[in-house]
């Protein structure tokens, strides 16, 4: 027994001796930067009532996927398998590997037993062979749109890991006539163009419309009775009001993240400074008592600071100082003059104007100073506003007598003028669709 | 003499203190040969990826190693114990729309699956173009630059007066970073070729999109247990609780994942004499040259 036992300690010993083999690693450094091919299958229609919302609804999402410039959606005209036969079946994974798609979206267009319509789709991932993604959405026959827009949003979100902005709104003003008699009003559109509608009628200047961002509320500039006035306009019940008088004010002001306060620059005794008010109690402070011109301020998405325009220096730079005012730093070097910072909603990018050798340039600048560049110019570009996910911006370039809207992924590889019925200046990103 | 001499002190002994004498010395032993040959492995394993720096330009490179050892019999991989579990939660539906989730279909084996792999049908090209707007002549500038969070290789900007291209060379610190085994001899280790040659086709494989936030932090480790014949059977990713918690992460495993499973990596580019060697590996995808 004995002898046993010590040949069983040895045994386990020398086994816990052997040196463990280790397991190779490879570090793979490098990828290839292009957008994931997907395939968009039409959905399949239960009834043919259906026929044209499983057409469209596929559409609308190949739209926005392609529009972001992370997908590139493989034409319908390769696809193998049929509709019916994914609903049936599910996927044949190898016809869909054999068309080099990585992703899948398919779906129905049903009737819910209450008589809604019932819109489902699935997402799959056609390597590992498997069902990522999935939902279903019950709802009125007019709002297949926004369906289109929502799921766009679900794909986007589970293959990126960013939410998506195809279910957001632009706003801005929409321009006709004249150079000298230009008419504005403030207009409305979702992100793809579509379901454009106007918020005010002709005769009244509006300008720099913004976005809260909490609400589906608009702060405006209006010259309505020959008076600047900032307005509060809520979409969902098309209700103004007046939210102050701000003698010498130019622009309307930015919200706080948390939309309980606005942060605006306003002229004073010959000088522009930077003033907070809070809109519970309408009380407004002063933070910037430097000479020269600040303007344009924006808050960080944390409300911790705020970015603004000023000439304190000599020449026009952007700074950085805390939300309570003070502590202001520099973090623009460069030649020429930069303007209308807007921070971006995921806090690492600040999007600037610059102007430099009588060209106008979109950038973007790391919130330190760093990083800085320059991705799309014109004769005159201005008014960057973020979409919600901090991926892409919409802006104005103005040539000569006329004006576009555009959107540009921040890669500065996808730029894309947004098609609206007359000119268009001053976008203003919504937040998602609650 | 000697031996006549223990023999005589071990008849001193009491009866009762043989056995435990006997037992202490077997200890001892065992603890010795375990302090010299397997301590250091057996509590610490050495990380593989450290090894000493070698210029790869004075490297000399063997494409194949040559060995006087007999051919290691190509064993069956063994079966994986993790399996990836379901990816996700099903998101909250949205407020305005009555939402429910739909079941889950489970595919049928595609029977076209058993057959040889059908030839790839090349897609036609995207309908639509991006736009691309033309680049303005530069300006001569220099902004406060931080070199190694920069993100202009991949993303335009109009300042820089020639796009960079991304060079496929790996770097020194690649070279050397996949150490073999530190017992394997250097004949059935891994040449430099070779973890190059796999390297750059699994980079070949793998999408990344540009301009990801905090893309430096989503380094994603996959877990390969590779068949004889060079084809992955299963690939996990390491930091399954990362995976279940953090978007991003997620994300950019399942590019991963993607990759090893995509047709160009379908063989992965492996000399299989050396199976031992790469039958069960880690990858880790680190997109940091790109940064």
């Amino acid at each position: 027994m004995f002898k046993f036992y010590s040949a069983f300690v040895m045994l386990v010993c020398l086994l816990a001796a052997a040196p463990a083999q280790a397991q190779l690693r490879v570090e793979v450094n490098k990828g290839k930067i292009e957008p994931v091919p997907i395939a968009i299958s039409p959905f399949y229609p239960e009834r043919p009532e259906f026929a044209q919302f499983a057409k469209d609804i596929p559409d609308i999402i190949t739209n926005n996927l392609r529009g972001s410039g992370l997908f590139k959606p493989v034409s319908p005209g390769a696809f193998i398998q049929d509709p019916a036969s994914i609903q049936k079946d599910g996927p044949r994974f190898a016809e869909w590997r054999a068309i080099n798609a990585q992703a899948l979206v398919s779906g129905s267009v049903t009737k819910a037993p209450d008589g809604r319509t019932r819109v489902e789709f699935r997402l799959w991932d056609v390597f590992s062979q498997k069902q990522i993604s999935g939902m279903a959405y019950m709802t009125t026959a007019q709002n297949w749109r926004r369906i289109a827009h929502i799921i766009s949003d679900e794909v986007y979100k589970r293959i990126t890991g960013e939410d998506g902005y195809f279910d957001s709104r632009i706003v801005y003003i929409s321009e006709t006539g004249a150079a000298t008699s230009r008419i504005k009003r403030l207009a409305i559109m979702d992100q793809d163009g579509a379901n454009h509608r106007y918020l005010t009628e002709e005769g009244t200047l509006v300008l720099t419309p913004r976005f809260s961002p909490t609400a589906q509320e608009i702060t405006y500039m209006s010259y309505k009775g020959g008076k600047p006035r900032v307005y509060l306009y809520n979409i969902d019940s098309g209700r103004q009001e007046v939210l102050g008088d701000f003698p010498g004010m130019t622009f309307a002001p930015r919200f706080s993240p948390d939309g309980n306060k606005v942060v605006m620059s306003m002229a004073q005794n010959g000088n522009t400074d930077i003033f907070e008010m809070d809109l519970r109690s309408r009380k407004s402070r002063k933070l910037t008592d430097a000479g020269g011109i600040d303007t344009a301020p924006c808050y960080s998405p944390d409300g911790r600071n705020i970015v603004f325009e000023s000439d304190r220096g000599g020449t026009q730079q952007l700074y950085v100082m805390d939300a309570s005012g003070g502590n202001a730093r520099r973090i623009t070097f460069g030649d020429g003059r930069y303007a209308n910072p807007v921070w971006s909603p995921r806090g690492d990018l600040i999007a600037f104007i610059k102007m430099n050798g009588g060209q106008f340039y979109l950038g973007v600048i790391r919130p330190d100073g760093s990083g800085e560049r320059l991705i799309t110019s014109a004769y005159h570009v201005e008014g960057p506003s973020w979409s919600p996910n901090g991926r892409v911006l919409t802006y104005f370039k103005q040539n000569g007598n006329s004006s576009k809207v555009y959107t540009i992924d921040i890669t500065g590889y996808n730029e894309r003028n947004l098609p609206t019925p007359r000119d268009g200046s001053d976008p203003a990103w919504s937040p998602l669709n609650q | 003499m000697v031996a006549a001499s223990l023999k005589n002190q071990w008849e001193e002994v009491p009866e009762g203190m043989k056995t435990p004498l006997i037992i202490s010395a077997l200890f001892h032993i065992a603890l010795v040969i375990v302090a010299i040959t397997g301590l250091p492995y057996f509590i610490n394993k050495p990380d593989p990826t450290e090894s000493t720096a070698i210029p790869i330009e004075i490297l000399p490179i063997a494409e194949m190693t040559t060995t006087n050892k007999p051919k290691i019999e190509a064993a069956p991989a063994p079966e994986p114990e993790e399996k990836v579990k379901p990816l996700e939660k099903k998101p909250a539906p949205p407020k305005v729309e009555a939402v429910e989730p739909p079941k889950e279909i489970t595919p049928p084996k595609p029977k076209t699956e058993a057959k040889p792999k059908p030839k790839p049908v090349v897609p036609p090209p995207p309908t639509e173009k991006l736009e691309k707007p033309e680049e303005k002549p530069k300006e001569i500038e220099k902004p406060v630059e931080d070199t190694s969070q920069d993100f202009n290789a991949l993303l335009k900007n109009l300042q820089d007066s020639t796009p960079e291209v991304a060079e496929d060379l790996p770097t020194v610190k690649d070279a050397a970073a996949p150490a073999p085994s530190p017992v394997a001899p250097f004949s059935e280790t891994l040449t430099m070729s070779e973890m190059d040659a796999l390297r750059r086709q699994l980079s070949n494989c793998w999408s990344i999109q540009a301009g990801a936030r905090y893309a430096e932090e989503l380094v994603v480790e996959v877990r390969l247990i590779v068949t004889p014949d060079r084809r992955v059977q299963s690939a996990t990713v390491v930091d399954q609780w990362r995976y279940g918690q953090d978007s991003y992460f997620r994300a950019a495993a399942d590019s991963a994942i993607r990759a090893v499973n995509s047709p160009q990596c379908e063989i992965l580019q492996l000399n299989p004499d050396k199976y031992d060697q790469w039958k069960d590996l880690i990858v880790e995808f680190d997109p940091k040259d790109m940064l």
